[in-house]
């Protein structure tokens, strides 16, 4: 695997050295011709190769501005080859002319030193236009890849804060530059259609806006990349389709109202755009749960020996993370043993005092925590009362409270909460019509009972 | 054991000790190697960098479905083959694709439809075959792969490499892998417990499937078997009470504790921990197989086979109720879907032995919010092909082998709801999108109990090794 790597990077340098050969033979060849005839003096054979480079460059940009013409190219590239591929054909004309002219030497090696630049930099971009910006360097060893490629790859998003995500700058504009402007541009819009900016995007085509909020089927920028690959009208007509991801997200982009402002923040994705943000552009916007937000200095592990003796099992969330998931293991759980876990409280995080015959007045020890966000206290003989005390937890997400004794006054509870998320009441004394009617009261709380 | 002298199961060997101390630094853990006090430790964190990160699953049911079940006739809906039914399968479909030795002879690949109906299910609109009409009432909590692909055609290597990521034998199962890396969250049992379907046949599964491989052996899986002695060799002989058992247990172990200070091989701590498992075990064992306090609504749910132990349905049961005190990786096996020939019909038993238990089982852990910390996987060790084996007839028909396209489902922890990733093509022969490999499957897995597969890793024999080997890249897009 190695192996076909590196032989690939060094592979994709040969477009790049293949042009010196043509070149330097062609000279040769002229000048050995030439050398039979009248034998040159080194100042001839200069000013003869000065002449070939200069001719040879400017035609090849001539040649390279009517290449252009088709409008198969990406506006912004091209420009910067056009500028500088300019400027070497003068830097060149310069060059011949300098074999004529007695001037200071010093300025004769500044033109040179500039072609030198100004050759590597054209090539460069030129190269670019034709393979594709990462072409030369993507089998580079790591290292160098590392240096070169991350510049010229797209953003790193993880690390941006999500209000600085432009739908259409970021996600939308970018699928239409790899994929559309090479036709659709401010030289050659093909169809009357120029992509390359949001206002004649909008504008349209001959057939009218390529874009219209909040509507698919007139959308058609949107119908054109959605036909079949057969159809005429397919777009791109050449090249390669959007992804199935690139067209999800043009759709999503067009229904929620196609405007070229917002940012990830004012529109929230649902889970599927999510799952496609995440996967492709590494975008996490899923809420952190409170327990990966809140940080605490970690606690000595021998400390927690303690809470073993007291019959609990106890673990860090993670090596990262020194919030504890608690379970009490034995058969009856006493107040010499929430004193103990007391001790620990805002540690605590996750909770399972399940069938442990906890008491309604236990409950006090409860509403410590306040970086609780799960709790379970199933199969206890619990009454809605005295579950009161956990409205003190700010952020309580989970609460399970199967086969306990709480009736649908708990329903109460939950509402006054401001944080729960999940509640299990399957198996107590609220029926599965009072769940199910509550279900629809609320949105964003899901209460699980009965499983029919 | 104390014969056993190889170097890797030292805790530190002399060649360590030597490398260790000269590094200067080295001389420094040194001290932490040899202190006692961190040897005897119960500690919980078996290993203080793990879990990497925090977990969103704790506890996983593995629901194995030996021989390789047919994705074609029970979640993958392909109409095109009902429509080719008969015509041969092309050739730019195989595209040269290898065969078992069992189709490999056939002159004709007739293409196969499947002869069950399909129906979409759910909110998610999922595809399910009449085959599983309780898996189907419940697909909204889903979440269905129907693009896992595997290296294997044939069942040991392929099952093999399902369970410890190498057709090679030898090296730990999942389960083993979990243990080791989390550790235990009950003392009483086992980290990693097997059941297996009673008197069921087909492909072979033998212990190693669930082996430790090179890891120590307290991480091998445990297999509970239906009937009196559900642990085999674990009740004291006659005349023996528990406390005498006890008492012995005292001694030995300050035996052992000399011992090991004089050779310091870690396997005496390992086997001592499991006598002393074993002993709690006594108890405990006993009292979660009991299964007679369960309300016939429970067995309703489960299916009425639930009430004969030994049986998928009674396994599930149990499953639940391991989940429940605790066991991190339980894992089932369920042999006799391997139909190269009668596929009809014998599928139609799988899927009555099955169908209700695992819908049931998923049902019953949602209820007891048991599903928000615990991951449930349905699946086996490959695909079926969409042509026939053997002869196809109006209404019966045989598959092979398939390893490149196969489905599988997940719920519970950590997981999306109610979504399907990755498709096939319309013969259902190739996938079309979002391949899965088993590695990437592995990776998943691990990545949801917090573990960076890349990370957990076990020295032997003078090389790193881990599940996935050198591959697997966790499938971000059914993250919840
Ligand atoms: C290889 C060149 C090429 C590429 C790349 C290309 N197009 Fe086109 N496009 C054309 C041509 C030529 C026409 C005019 C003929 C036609 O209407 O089919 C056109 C027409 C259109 C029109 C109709 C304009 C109108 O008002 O009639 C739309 C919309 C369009 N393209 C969208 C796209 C989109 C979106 C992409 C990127 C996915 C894209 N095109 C990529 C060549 C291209």
């Amino acid at each position: 695997m190695y192996l076909f790597e590196i032989t690939n990077f060094f592979g994709r340098f040969h477009p790049l050295l293949v042009h010196l050969p043509i070149g330097f033979l062609i000279i040769s060849i002229i000048l050995s011709a030439y050398n039979k005839v009248n034998n040159f003096s080194y100042t001839r054979v200069l000013r003869v190769i000065w002449f070939l480079s200069f001719i040879s460059a400017f035609f090849s940009a001539l040649m390279g501005w009517l290449l252009s013409q088709n409008g198969y190219y990406i506006e912004e590239q091209l420009y910067l080859h056009k500028l500088t591929g300019l400027i070497l054909v003068f830097l060149s004309g310069l060059g011949w002319i300098f074999q004529f002219l007695n001037i200071p030497k010093f300025l004769k090696k500044f033109n040179n030193a500039l072609i030198l630049v100004f050759l590597i930099v054209v090539g460069h971009l030129g190269g670019n236009l034709t393979h594709g910006e990462s072409y030369l360097f993507e089998y580079a060893p790591e290292p160098i890849k590392t240096v070169l490629i991350s510049k010229i790859k797209q953003k790193k998003f993880e690390e941006l804060p999500l209000d600085s995500i432009g739908v259409y700058k970021d996600l939308i504009y970018p699928i239409f530059s790899s994929k559309c402007i090479a036709c659709h541009n401010n030289n050659i819009a093909r169809g009357g259609l120029n992509m390359s900016s949001a206002i004649s995007l909008f504008k349209g085509g001959r057939s009218g806006p390529s874009i219209v909020a909040n509507d698919l089927k007139k959308s058609l920028a949107f119908n054109r990349v959605t036909r079949s690959q057969d159809n005429n009208q397919f777009m791109p007509p050449t090249g390669t389709p959007l992804t199935y991801d690139e067209i999800k997200l043009l759709e999503w982009w067009i229904n929620q109202g196609a405007s070229i402002k917002t940012s990830l923040i004012d529109i929230k994705p649902d889970s599927k755009i999510q799952s496609l943000l995440f996967k492709n552009y590494s975008i996490d916007l899923r809420k952190k749960p409170w327990y990966e937000i809140v940080k605490l200095p970690a606690i000595d592990e021998s400390e927690l020996n303690e809470l073993d003796k007291h019959g609990f099992s106890c673990k860090k969330l993670s090596s990262e993370n020194s919030l504890l998931d608690i379970r009490f293991n034995g058969s009856e759980i006493q107040e010499k043993d929430l004193l103990t876990l007391e001790k620990y409280a805002p540690y605590i995080t996750w909770l399972n005092l399940g069938e442990c015959r906890l008491k309604d007045s236990h409950i006090k020890f409860i509403s410590k925590m306040k970086n609780l966000t799960r709790l379970s206290l199933q199969k206890n003989n619990l009454k809605t009362d005295a579950l009161k005390p956990l409205l003190n937890l700010d952020h309580l997400e989970i609460l399970n409270l199967h086969s306990t004794k709480v009736n649908k006054e708990i329903f109460e509870l939950i509402e006054n909460s401001k944080s729960l998320k999940k509640v299990f009441l399957w198996n107590t004394l609220v029926t599965s019509k009072e769940i199910n009617n509550q279900n629809q009261k609320y949105e964003g709380i899901e209460i699980v009972g009965n499983s029919e | 054991m104390n014969c056993n002298n190889h170097k890797h199961n030292y805790k530190f060997s002399r060649r360590d000790f030597l490398t260790k101390t000269s590094l200067g630094l080295g001389a420094l853990t040194v001290g932490s190697l040899i202190s006692p006090s961190n040897l005897y430790s119960q500690n919980n964190f078996v290993n203080n960098r793990l879990p990497h990160f925090t977990p969103k699953a704790k506890r996983v049911i593995y629901l194995l479905q030996s021989g390789a079940p047919s994705q074609l006739d029970l979640f993958d809906y392909k109409p095109l083959l009902n429509k080719l039914n008969g015509t041969e399968l092309p050739d730019s479909v195989r595209g040269g694709q290898r065969l078992t030795g069992m189709s490999s002879g056939q002159s004709s690949f007739p293409l196969a439809g499947s002869i069950f109906k399909f129906k979409k299910f759910g909110k998610s609109g999922t595809w399910m075959s009449e085959l599983m009409p309780y898996t189907s009432q419940i697909v909204d909590d889903l979440c269905f792969i129907k693009s896992m692909y595997t290296d294997a055609i044939n069942h040991d290597p392929a099952v093999t490499f399902l369970q410890t990521g190498s057709e090679l034998p030898g090296r730990p199962s999942i389960g083993s892998w979990i243990s080791y890396g989390l550790g235990s969250d009950n003392k009483n049992l086992p980290e990693f417990v097997v059941l297996v379907t009673k008197d069921k046949f087909g492909q072979p599964l033998y212990s190693r499937l669930w082996g430790n491989g090179f890891l120590p052996s307290k991480h091998q899986g445990v297999q509970f078997r239906s009937g009196k002695n559900p642990v085999l060799y674990l009740d004291n002989p006659p005349g023996v009470t528990a406390d005498l058992r006890k008492e012995q247990l005292e001694y030995l172990k300050k035996l052992e504790k000399i011992n090991h200070k004089d050779v310091g091989d870690p396997e005496i701590l390992s086997r001592m921990s499991q006598y002393e498992m074993a002993f709690r075990m006594q108890s405990s064992v006993p009292e979660v197989m009991d299964v007679s306090k369960e309300p016939d609504y429970i067995y309703d749910l489960y299916g009425k086979e639930s009430r004969n132990p030994g049986t998928f349905a009674a396994n599930c049961l149990l499953a639940r109720k391991l989940i429940e005190k605790d066991v991190k990786f339980v894992q089932l096996y369920h042999q006799g879907w391997d139909q190269h020939g009668d596929l009809p019909n014998a599928i139609k038993v799988q899927c009555k032995d099955t169908d209700q238990p695992t819908a049931g089982l998923i049902k019953d852990l949602k209820q007891r919010g048991l599903l928000e910390d615990t991951l449930v996987i349905w699946g086996g060790e490959f695909g079926r092909g969409s042509y026939s084996q053997g002869t196809l007839t109006e209404t019966n028909y045989g598959r092979d082998h398939h390893p490149k396209c196969f489905t599988i489902f997940m719920a519970g922890a950590g997981i999306q709801k109610g979504i399907t990733i990755g498709s096939t093509d319309d013969f259902g022969y190739n996938i079309k999108e979002r391949p899965v490999h088993v590695h990437d499957f592995q990776a998943t897995l691990m990545h949801l109990l917090g573990i960076d597969h890349e990370r957990l890793t076990f020295k032997h024999q003078g090389r790193r090794y881990r599940l996935t080997d050198v591959h697997g890249s966790v499938v971000k897009e059914i993250l919840s």
